[in-house]
C-alpha cells in the first residue's frame, strides 16, 4: 500500500469515513510507512486547526426572533393559563364527575388550538415587524410576506398579514426614502389580506430631530409598534420579527 | 398531569432551534466571515425554518435540515447580490482587508490565519470543509445538505484540505532575516 494511498481515502480515515477493514488496512500501512504517517498527521493537524479557528465565535447578538418568540409563547402560556382556569371552574360548576373524560378532553382540544397559533388550519394571522433599516432586513421581510401570502392563497387557505415598521424599519414606508414604494403598493393591491402600518412614536422621534416623515399612501398609522403588537398577540395573531 | 407536561413542552421545536443557533451562527461565520452578515442568515434560517416546521418529519435529523436551510439562505444571498450561477468555484475574498497594520499584526496568530486560509478557499470547498470539520457532519449528510454527490463531498474536502495546507504556508510568518556580515 506504499505510496498508493489517495489523499480521498486518507481524509475518510481522518474523518472516520471509512470500513473496519479499510481502517485496519491502513492502521497496518501506517506502522511501515513514515511518509503515510506525516500525511495522516497533517490532515489530522489541519481538521484541528479549522476546529480551533471558529471555536470561540458566537453571535454577537442574540437577535430577536427566538427572544421575541418566547414572549408570543409567554403570552400564549399565560393565556392557556387563564382559560384553563376559566373553563376547569365553568366545567367543574356544570358538569357532573362521571363527564370527567369527556371534560378532560375538551380542555386538552381547546389547549392545542391556542397553543397552535402558529399554522392554523383554516387560517392565519401573523403580524411582522421589521424595526431595522438594513436592506437586506426590509427586504426579507416584504419577500416573506409575500411568499406566505401566496403559499397560503396557493393552498386555498386564508391569511391575514400585517407589516408593521418601526425605528430603522420606517424607511420601508417613508415615501421619500422607500425603495419599495411601487412593489408595497402592488403587494396591497395583490393582496387586500395585508395591512401595512408605520410606528407613530418613530414617526415622532424622527420629527424631534428635524426629519419630516410622510409615509407611503394607504399605510396606517399605529400609537405604537408594541401596543399594536401586543394587541394583535392578544387577538390570537403570530410575531415574527425580521 | 397531562395538562402539566404539555405546559413543561411548550414548544421543543423552539428549544431546540435555540440550542442549535450558535452551531448555525459558527458554520455562517467560516462561510462570510462577516459577523452581521451572519447573524442575517441564520435569522432567515430560522424564520424559514418556523415557516416551514411541519416539513420536518424526523427531529432526529433537525440539525442536518437546519444546516440546508442555511446553506439555501446563502446561495440565495449571493444569487441577490452577485451576478453569478454556480457559488461553489467562487472564490471570495471580502473579508481580507490587507490596509489594515493592526489586523496585519493580529493575523500572525494561528486563528486569523487559518480564517484567512479558508476565506480563500472556493466556496463549495469552505461548505464541505466546515461542516465536515467543525459540526462533524458524515459525508453522506453534507452531500444532503448541499444537495452534492458524495463523490464530490470527498473530492471538494481533499482540494480544500489540499489548498488550506498551501495558504497556511503562504500566511506562516517569515523568519526574521539572518543578518551577515561580512568581515574582510
Amino acid at each position: 500500500m506504499k505510496n498508493t494511498v489517495s489523499d480521498e481515502l486518507l481524509n475518510a480515515f481522518v474523518d472516520d469515513e471509512i470500513g473496519p477493514e479499510e481502517k485496519s488496512e491502513l492502521f497496518g500501512s501506517l506502522e511501515q510507512d513514515d511518509v503515510l504517517k506525516m500525511r495522516v498527521c497533517e490532515l489530522r493537524g489541519l481538521k484541528e486547526m479549522v476546529r480551533h479557528a471558529y471555536q470561540q465565535h458566537e453571535s454577537p447578538k442574540m437577535q430577536s426572533l427566538p427572544k421575541m418568540r418566547d414572549w408570543t409563547r409567554y403570552v400564549q402560556t399565560l393565556a392557556a393559563s387563564l382559560f384553563l382556569l376559566l373553563l376547569g371552574g365553568i366545567l367543574g360548576w356544570t358538569v357532573s364527575e362521571k363527564h370527567d373524560a369527556t371534560k378532560y378532553h375538551k380542555v386538552l382540544s381547546l389547549f392545542r388550538v391556542i397553543q397552535n397559533s402558529d399554522v392554523k388550519q383554516g387560517a392565519g394571522k401573523i403580524i411582522v415587524q421589521v424595526s431595522d433599516a438594513n436592506p437586506l432586513r426590509l427586504k426579507t421581510a416584504l419577500d416573506e410576506t409575500e411568499s406566505l401570502l401566496n403559499s397560503y392563497r396557493q393552498k386555498g387557505q386564508n391569511l391575514k398579514m400585517e407589516i408593521i415598521a418601526s425605528g430603522g424599519g420606517l424607511d420601508l414606508l417613508r415615501s421619500d426614502v422607500t425603495r419599495y414604494r411601487d412593489r408595497i403598493s402592488a403587494l396591497q393591491k395583490e393582496y387586500p389580506n395585508l395591512d401595512v402600518v408605520g410606528c407613530k412614536q418613530s414617526m415622532d422621534a424622527l420629527k424631534k430631530k428635524g426629519v419630516v416623515v410622510k409615509l407611503l399612501p394607504n399605510v396606517r398609522v399605529a400609537s405604537s409598534a408594541l401596543d399594536e403588537i401586543n394587541m394583535r398577540l392578544q387577538q390570537g395573531w403570530d410575531y415574527v420579527r425580521v | 398531569m397531562k395538562i402539566l407536561s404539555l405546559f413543561c413542552q411548550v414548544d421543543a421545536f423552539q428549544e431546540q432551534l435555540r440550542q442549535i443557533r450558535p452551531k448555525l451562527y459558527r458554520v455562517a461565520f467560516s462561510w462570510s466571515h462577516n459577523a452581521a452578515l451572519s447573524d442575517d442568515l441564520v435569522q432567515e434560517t430560522l424564520i424559514k425554518a418556523l415557516k416551514s416546521r411541519n416539513q420536518l418529519r424526523d427531529s432526529e435529523r433537525m440539525s442536518s435540515w437546519l444546516f440546508s436551510i442555511l446553506a439555501n439562505c446563502w446561495r440565495d444571498h449571493f444569487r441577490q447580490t452577485r451576478a453569478m450561477e454556480d457559488i461553489d468555484e467562487l472564490e471570495d475574498h471580502c473579508c481580507i482587508d490587507d490596509a489594515d497594520p493592526e489586523k496585519d499584526h493580529a493575523q500572525l496568530q494561528v486563528v486569523n490565519r487559518v480564517q484567512e486560509a479558508v476565506a480563500r478557499l472556493p466556496m463549495g470547498q469552505r461548505q464541505v470543509l466546515t461542516l465536515v470539520d467543525l459540526e462533524e457532519f458524515s459525508y453522506v449528510e453534507v452531500a444532503n445538505i448541499l444537495e452534492i454527490p458524495v463523490g464530490t463531498v470527498m473530492s471538494r474536502l481533499c482540494r480544500a484540505r489540499q489548498a488550506l495546507k498551501l495558504h497556511l504556508q503562504e500566511f506562516a510568518p517569515e523568519q526574521p532575516a539572518r543578518l551577515i556580515r561580512r568581515v574582510i
